[in-house]
């Protein structure tokens, strides 16, 4: 009688494994493009026959598919693609301004050494002096505008670091609660697979800002380290929140609070979104900035230079054509025409000679000739060479970027392919076990049917 | 390996975007002709066009101020022609007033005439073209010459840049042309009318070399204006060449060779086609096609 008992015992053990399997494979399925899914497989292990135990089947619950290492290589990788996006998004605001387009810088500076050259043509004429003075207002105008866009963008970029700060603290704050969750939740030895999984793509999502990596505990509980060496998250669960802080020159930083000081973690930032957001801010941008305010200072010095050893048609010299700059930093923003001649086309220098101002264009010919002289760069090059140098800069590093994210990109498709491949879901594997536990749930349902139709056939004996 | 639902579509929807992606970018340079837009596209040959382009303008500026040049130069070489005739003429009077057979009277109609030619060569001396005066050198907006024929103009000539260094006077000087630094015609009219009025023979006919020296000066003066033009033309002639050069250098940098932008875009768009055909055939067959 006991062994009959046993097999409906045993069948019973049957329909719960493989009823579980059926739940397991059917959420495997339903999940197949669930974002940060990690396919989940049945462990099943046969009981031992009496007298160690009853026979059958047991399911030890559900664990998720997952190579750790290929995890944390993806972490690095989704990192990188992150700080090349970012940086070429940031960068694009130098192909604008830096285009041949009409307006633009390269085009005004154009405009403005003709319009010198035309005038020591016409140096009597007032409508060849107005074209000057047009031509150096444009001029003035592109300086400041392109210096005005790549400031602007500066500021935006400081803007969405802030921003982007603020979402990494919630998913520091997040990632550290689900690590106690699942502690608490691991503490009969089931995997809490839905838990891992939503920490898990918390994590991949803070890889796109910072460059993270994870130290797991035994117990459930994950670190989280930013740069490798900073921890974020404890193993306990306990979330550092970062900030983002202007420093002296209204830049923002990224900083920790240590032991009641604020200390400055974007070096550690070399990564993700916030990385490449820094490294736009602080590399090409900065070096445009710079460049773009070295020009502006060489053409104002240089032209003010040239100028005011000229005579205007009143006979007066000593005037700037430009507004003398205080310095190099700002220079471009700063660039316009100076109020000695602004609005005063008679006092364009074109004369060498204050008796001869009318129509002496030699101090024409010394203005139009600074096209072709050494001015910028330290006196190695011409302001059209100095553009051109700054323009293909600016193009060597947006395409870099944007090579960057190409190859970041391809390397993060191959890792996320790799990772598919061992935790994706494949809806064929999927049916074929829900055919296989279909079957053993049959199966042990004979089973239970047969030690019925068994134990009946022993209860009718008596009769 | 193992293949899983969501790398199959990842890979399709990836060759998908890379394919529209290429054929967007084919397109934009089969349609534009433009290869280089923007710093990016080709970061030296963008640096190395900033330099083309700056020379195509100044060349073109420069053959525009050639031209202008050529222009004021005829209009001295026209003056100088009247110049010419002017003095001739007052050769021709003194030619006539050293003849034995003429009256007293006649000579003093002789002196008349050759007044009103001094008043008309005056008159060519101070000549404007547009608003300046040719021949007063950089001093332009004064007559250059006064009543009594006094030269009060410039002898510095404007000179315009036709190449780095290479500087073409754009005038002629006023001075050499009537006398001021030569053989004064002014004063030698002055002299041919009071040897007229005094119907002193012999003074008349000593004018003679003089007012030859006086023609020599204005035919050396259009002799100046004629090699002024012709040297302007050949600037206005290598502006244009170089001109040209910068424009293909130009667009060899920056435009799309346009069999290559359309080879490109023939086969951008094939690889897309092959793309979204693939796409269209998703999902791929599966067991859950047999469950039925």
């Amino acid at each position: 009688m006991s062994s009959l008992f046993g097999l409906l015992n045993n069948g019973a053990t049957g329909l719960h494994a493989h009823g579980f399997g059926m739940q397991v494979a059917s959420q495997n399925a339903q999940n197949a493009s669930t974002e940060g899914y990690t396919r989940r497989d049945v462990r099943l292990s046969p009981i031992a026959p009496p007298p160690d135990g009853g026979g059958g089947v047991r399911a030890g619950g559900s664990r998720r598919v997952m190579d750790r290492f290929l995890e944390r290589r993806l972490l690095g990788a989704t990192s990188s693609e992150a700080e090349a996006t970012a940086r070429q998004g940031a960068l694009g605001v130098l192909d604008r301004v830096l285009s041949e387009a009409e307006g633009g810088l390269a085009s005004s500076l154009d405009d403005f050494e003709v319009a010198l050259s035309e005038l020591s043509g016409r140096p009597s004429d007032p409508g060849t002096r107005e074209a000057v003075l047009a031509a150096a207002e444009r001029l003035s105008g592109a300086f400041a505008g392109t210096a005005r866009e790549i400031e602007r963008t500066r500021q935006d970029l400081d803007a969405q670091i802030a921003l982007e700060v603020d979402q990494v603290n919630g998913m520091l704050r997040s990632i550290g609660e689900l690590g106690q969750r699942i502690q608490r939740a691991e503490v009969g030895g089931q995997e809490a697979s839905d838990l891992r999984d939503r920490r898990d793509q918390l994590v991949r999502d803070l890889s796109e800002k910072l460059p993270v990596t994870t130290v797991d505990d035994p117990d459930g509980g994950q670190s989280v380290l930013l740069g490798g060496s900073l921890a974020l998250v404890t193993a306990d669960g306990r979330a550092s929140q970062l900030d983002a802080q202007p420093d002296a020159s209204g830049r923002m930083r990224l900083t920790r609070e240590t032991a009641g000081a604020d200390r400055d973690v974007t070096a550690l930032a070399e990564s993700g979104a916030i990385g490449g957001l820094v490294a736009a801010r602080d590399g090409a941008l900065a070096d445009a900035e710079a460049s773009l305010d070295q020009l502006a200072f060489d053409v104002a010095t240089a032209y003010n230079g040239a100028h005011q050893a000229g005579y205007g048609t009143d006979g007066l010299n000593g005037r700037d054509l430009f507004a003398a700059p205080t310095g190099v930093d700002g220079a471009a923003a700063a660039f316009s025409v100076s109020t000695d001649v602004a609005g005063r086309p008679d006092r364009v220098a074109a004369a060498q000679d204050p008796a001869l101002a009318a129509g002496d264009n030699r101090n024409a010919l010394a203005l139009a000739g600074l096209a072709d002289a050494d001015l910028a760069s330290g006196g190695t090059a011409t302001s059209q060479e100095a553009l051109g140098s700054l323009i293909a800069s600016a193009g060597h590093a947006i395409q870099g970027a944007s090579r960057d994210a190409e190859h970041a990109g391809a390397a993060m498709a191959q890792l996320g392919a790799l990772r598919e491949s061992v935790s994706g879901v494949s809806v064929d594997e999927e049916m074929i076990a829900l055919n296989r536990y279909q079957r053993g749930y049959q199966a042990s349902l004979r089973v239970v049917q047969a030690a019925d139709d068994m134990l009946a056939e022993l209860v009718n004996l008596g009769r | 390996m193992r293949v899983s639902d969501s790398m199959m579509s990842e890979l399709v929807q990836r060759g998908l975007e890379q394919n529209r992606q290429s054929y967007f970018e084919a397109q934009q340079v089969a349609s534009t002709g433009v290869r280089v837009a923007k710093p990016s596209d080709d970061p030296v040959a963008a640096g190395l066009s900033r330099g083309t382009r700056s020379r195509e303008r100044r060349y073109d500026t420069v053959a525009k101020l050639s031209a202008e040049g050529i222009e004021r130069l005829q209009a001295v070489d026209d003056t100088l022609g009247q110049v010419g005739g002017v003095l001739s003429r007052a050769r021709e009077l003194a030619v006539l007033g050293s003849n034995d057979h003429l009256s007293a009277s006649d000579r003093n109609d002789l002196a008349t005439e050759v007044g009103a030619l001094r008043q008309q060569l005056l008159s060519l001396a101070n000549t404007k073209v547009g608003d300046e005066h040719v021949f007063g050198g950089l001093a332009v907006d004064a007559p250059p010459f006064d009543a009594t024929g006094a030269f009060v103009g410039e002898t510095t000539l404007r000179e315009i840049e036709v190449g780095p260094g290479a500087r073409v006077p754009v005038q002629v000087s006023g001075a050499d042309v009537f006398g001021a630094t030569g053989t004064d015609a002014f004063a030698t009219l002055d002299t041919l009318a009071a040897a007229l009025s005094a119907d002193d023979r012999d003074a008349v006919h000593a004018t003679l070399d003089e007012l030859d020296a006086t023609v020599a000066q204005a035919a050396s003066g259009r002799t100046a204006a004629g090699l002024g033009q012709q040297r302007l033309a050949q600037a206005k002639a290598a502006a244009e060449r170089l001109r040209q050069q910068a424009v293909e250098r130009h667009a060899a940098l920056t435009e799309a060779d346009p069999f290559e932008a359309f080879s490109d875009l023939v086969k951008t768009e094939n690889a897309l086609r092959e793309a979204v055909s693939i796409a269209a055939r998703m999902p791929p067959p599966s067991l859950l096609e047999m469950g039925g």
